[in-house]
């Protein structure tokens, strides 16, 4: 079978040849002599520019026509805008009628106030409120206007210098709400293609921020300093001059109640060339022996941690919240900080009652003695009776003095 | 619509590429100059903190002016206040505070009702409920935050607006970006105007959801877009949208526009689309009875299914509020982040809106409520129309409290801040980034609180001011009585 094919291909190409030797294969025509195989190429040639010059074959394009839009419209049927109410949904928080203060009335009955994060007991102040009344008497409530834009008052700009002072930092930026601070400083900070390494178990401001990023994110176990190593070594690369790395950690973290080991954290932060983001809402003011939050607690120089931010509406019992570091920090964040440049600035009476309560503090370190003696109360109590307290929370929202 | 002359677009664009390049050659200079420095051991293996490119404009271009900016004050923002002087003495890179003060015709605090400074009726109330709460509950909304008077501010808000429920939060930017990710995910669309506010952005950015962006305040366009969308679906798997919320603003404040709401919310209706007006300007300080652009523009606020406002405008306090059905606001006080992580309002600051909003309804006694409303809307129509006549470029509608004055170019930004300063008139200039590049402008904001020798004396100034930074770019209308005194067009 194979022989009879080649046999028939043989005598096939004899033939071909026989053709293009034959005698006016062999003509001369501008001085080229015209083999057979030119031919064939010359044929090819034109087959080729035929074959180009057709249009090569595009499906055609069927635009929808307006009736066929103005059925689909009509077909398309939206989801509501909340989902079912289920019972849960319909239950209201209890109304306080009185300052929320260690005791508090909801519905005419005096109740014990465990839920309040009023942890230096700076609510019902006599000085604080003084200060307060004295301000709102000079400006009123709202400073009615960006920092940007004629918002800023001598006020604002005391209290950010009382506060760099507190921290021994040299300056700080306000923020007009202790959420804002967080959400702000982390995009101003953080773009495409940086780098963040965060603890599991932040808190919705700062999983906001991340997400407001656009970084790239990555979480290491909650609290859990070797996760946190073994992240960082993964991320170790050559281009780390390049590229913005950050660590993001709580001090003391508002949904587990444990704190950050800060020690192991600059020392890996050091060890990796990674920065800092702590965010301090609740250890400001109850960390420390004098309140100067997780630096002091742990004994670390404040120049190590790049960035901090607090919110004041827990210890300093005043509402909005702020960002420290080095200078260049601070300065970048007056253009860059979305919540301080888009935003009305905080209303100068609770900037003059940040100040008072810092002063408080400054003055009565003793106050933050007596928060520890009611925690380990508690810890006590809560060993004795075997109560079931998983909720780490009830410790730390313990007031700072007991009647 | 701004209408940009030719000859100054070039002027524009030529001042700015000189600007760019004097900062590229100063940064050029200064890397040389660096590098003969050591780098500090502190820095090493790490990148910048600022990256060069983000703080071009801060270092080479803002701060050259900064001393426009972030001017401190050292009284209550009402018509008149004292702006406290500054000085410099490393060419503006650091700027210091002095104890003198030169009191100034207010023309940049967004104080649409004369809320601003101390009230006869709100202020008594204020200190009194300070005594009581405390300045703040350190609670967040579900966990001891709300008091009695919060409770009371969501009925008084709801009532005033014309909605069946509403939820109020302790800042207004938070507002807009904690709601929207709760109402909308992923598999929705956002449709939002090309001028809305950075913290709708941010909140649209946050929901996950698609976003496209319609022409400003064009409701044939937007009809256009959402045609389009709802018949392609999802992109790349077709999949229809599973819902589309349409977000406008009442009054731009970078505009001083209002929205063209009728047709927006005729738009949305025919196409089944939910609607998100952000009030943040427009509540308080327009419509009859200052109920917002829904009042003005004849629209029922049940058409709207959410209303967004803030307090700092026209209330003189802090804070927004979200009014919608009540299940929408059941809903969100479950669900919205804000309520469930943030520290709840200030009661003081509570009180000052709850006293405000009495005087506004009238339920406080007097008629200082419909006084300052119409007196604002009478102040906002004279002086815009004393402008145009002077020959400025003014953008806006009528009835609206902010007017921006064209400027342009980037030398007359500190020009007219620091001329008008010197004549005791305080303005607020705005430019780039908060503006596009070439559309820097100066914005007035009226309050009821100025009385008609104010605007006068503001008119004077502002006139005498533009003459010498050449910002008429109008032919200006000659005086009714008879006078020939044409001002040239620059």
């Amino acid at each position: 079978m194979a022989s009879a094919v080649v046999n028939i291909a043989t005598a096939a190409l004899d033939w071909v040849a026989v053709a293009f030797d034959a005698p006016f294969a062999g003509a001369v025509v501008f001085g080229v002599h015209i083999n057979g195989h030119l031919v064939a190429e010359v044929l090819l040639i034109a087959v080729l520019l035929f074959q180009l010059t057709r249009k090569s074959y595009k499906p055609p394009k069927k635009p929808l026509t307006e009736k066929e839009i103005d059925d689909l419209c009509e077909e398309w049927v939206p989801e509501p805008l909340h989902p079912p109410i289920t019972k849960e949904m319909k239950v209201e928080p209890p109304t306080i009628e009185s300052a929320a203060g260690p005791h508090t009335i909801i519905e005419g009955k005096e109740v014990v106030n465990f839920a309040s994060a009023n942890y230096l007991g700076l609510i019902g102040n006599e000085n604080i409120i003084d200060s307060c009344v004295a301000s709102l008497e000079k400006y009123g409530v709202g400073s009615c206007s960006s920092r940007v834009f004629y918002g800023t008052t001598n006020d604002h700009i005391d209290c950010e210098t009382r506060i760099a002072k507190f921290m021994s930092t040299p300056d700080s930026i306000l923020y007009s709400y202790g959420i804002s601070a967080i959400f702000s400083v982390i995009p101003a900070f953080c773009k495409k293609g940086d780098i963040i390494v965060a603890d599991e178990g932040v808190h919705w401001g700062v999983q906001n921020g991340l997400h407001l990023s656009r970084s790239t994110v990555v979480y290491f176990k909650h609290n859990d300093m070797a996760s946190l190593e073994s992240t960082l070594e993964k991320l170790t690369n050559k281009k780390a001059e390049k590229v913005r790395r950050y660590i993001v950690v709580e001090a003391l973290y508002q949904n587990s109640g444990q704190i950050a080991p800060l020690n192991s954290i600059v020392r890996l932060k050091e060890k990796y060339h990674f920065r800092v983001i702590l965010e301090e809402s609740h250890s400001f003011g109850v960390l420390g022996n004098t309140g100067r939050g997780l630096t002091e607690h742990y004994g670390i120089p404040i120049e190590k941690i790049d960035i901090i931010t607090a919110g004041m509406g827990n210890a300093l019992a005043t509402d909005g919240g702020f960002c420290t570091g080095s200078g260049r920090v601070v300065d970048h964040q007056r253009l860059n900080g979305s919540g301080y440049v888009f935003s009305a600035s905080l209303p100068p009476y609770l900037a003059n009652a940040a100040i008072a309560a810092v002063n408080y503090l400054e003055d009565n370190p003793s106050v933050l003695t007596v928060l520890r003696r009611n925690i380990s109360l508690v810890w006590e109590v809560n060993c004795i009776c075997l109560l079931d307290i998983t909720c780490v929370h009830v410790f730390i929202i313990f007031r700072g003095s007991l009647f | 619509m701004v209408r940009l002359p030719y000859v100054t677009a070039l002027t524009t664009l030529f001042s700015y590429g000189l600007l760019f390049a004097f900062g590229q050659l100063r940064d050029f200079f200064r890397k040389i100059i660096d590098w003969f420095k050591s780098t500090s051991k502190d820095l090493k293996g790490y990148a910048p903190i600022c990256l060069g490119l983000e703080d071009f404009y801060t270092r080479r271009l803002y701060l050259r002016i900064q001393d426009c900016f972030s001017r401190p004050i050292a009284s209550a923002p009402d018509a008149w206040f004292d702006v406290v002087e500054r000085y410099s003495k490393d060419n503006n890179k650091t700027l210091h505070r002095t104890s003198k003060t030169s009191k100034c015709l207010n023309l940049g605090s967004y104080n649409y009702l004369g809320f601003a400074a101390a009230d006869e009726y709100c202020t008594p109330r204020v200190i009194e409920s300070l005594k009581k709460y405390s300045p703040s509950t350190c609670s967040i909304r579900v966990d001891g935050g709300t008091t009695d008077l919060h409770m009371e501010l969501e009925f008084l808000v709801a009532r005033f607006v014309g909605k069946p429920a509403a939820i109020t939060f302790g800042m207004g930017y938070v507002t807009n970006s904690a709601i929207i990710p709760v109402l909308i995910g992923k598999g929705g669309l956002i449709i939002s105007d090309s001028l809305n506010h950075n913290s709708i952005v941010n909140g649209a950015r946050g929901s996950g959801a698609a976003v496209r962006v319609f022409q400003h305040n064009n409701a044939p366009h937007l009809e256009e877009v959402l045609r389009e969308q709802i018949a392609e679906g999802q992109p790349r798997t077709h999949r229809p949208w599973k819902k589309i919320i349409v977000i406008v603003e009442g009054i731009y404040s970078m505009e001083g526009e209002l929205c063209q709401l009728p047709e927006i919310i005729a738009v949305c209706k025919k196409y089944k689309v939910y609607t998100y007006l952000d009030e943040a300007h427009s509540i308080g300080a327009v419509g009859k009875s200052g109920k917002g652009v829904c009042e003005l523009l004849g629209v029922d606020p049940a058409d709207v299914d959410i209303m967004m406002g803030t307090f700092t405008k026209s209330f003189g306090s802090c804070g927004g509020y979200i009014a919608a059905s009540k299940e929408i606001v059941q809903y969100l006080k479950h669900a919205c982040p804000a309520q469930l992580y943030a520290t709840s309002m200030s009661p003081p600051a509570v009180q000052q809106v709850i006293s405000a909003l009495k005087v506004i309804l009238g339920e406080d006694g007097s008629s200082r409520g419909a006084q300052k409303l119409a007196q604002i809307r009478e102040n906002s129509n004279f002086f815009r129309s004393e402008l145009k006549k002077m020959g400025f470029e003014v953008l806006g509608d009528n009835d609206s409290p902010v007017m921006p004055i064209m400027l342009y170019n980037p030398a007359k930004i500190p020009a007219f801040s620091r001329d008008c300063l010197k004549q005791n008139v305080a303005v607020v200039t705005v430019a780039f980034p908060a503006t596009p590049l070439l559309l820097a402008r100066a914005r007035i904001c009226i309050s009821a609180a100025h009385s008609r020798e104010d605007l006068l004396k503001g008119l004077e100034v502002i006139s005498k001011v533009g003459d010498l930074v050449g910002i008429k770019y109008f032919p200006a209308e000659p005086p009714k009585h008879g006078h020939q005194a044409h001002k040239k067009v620059e």
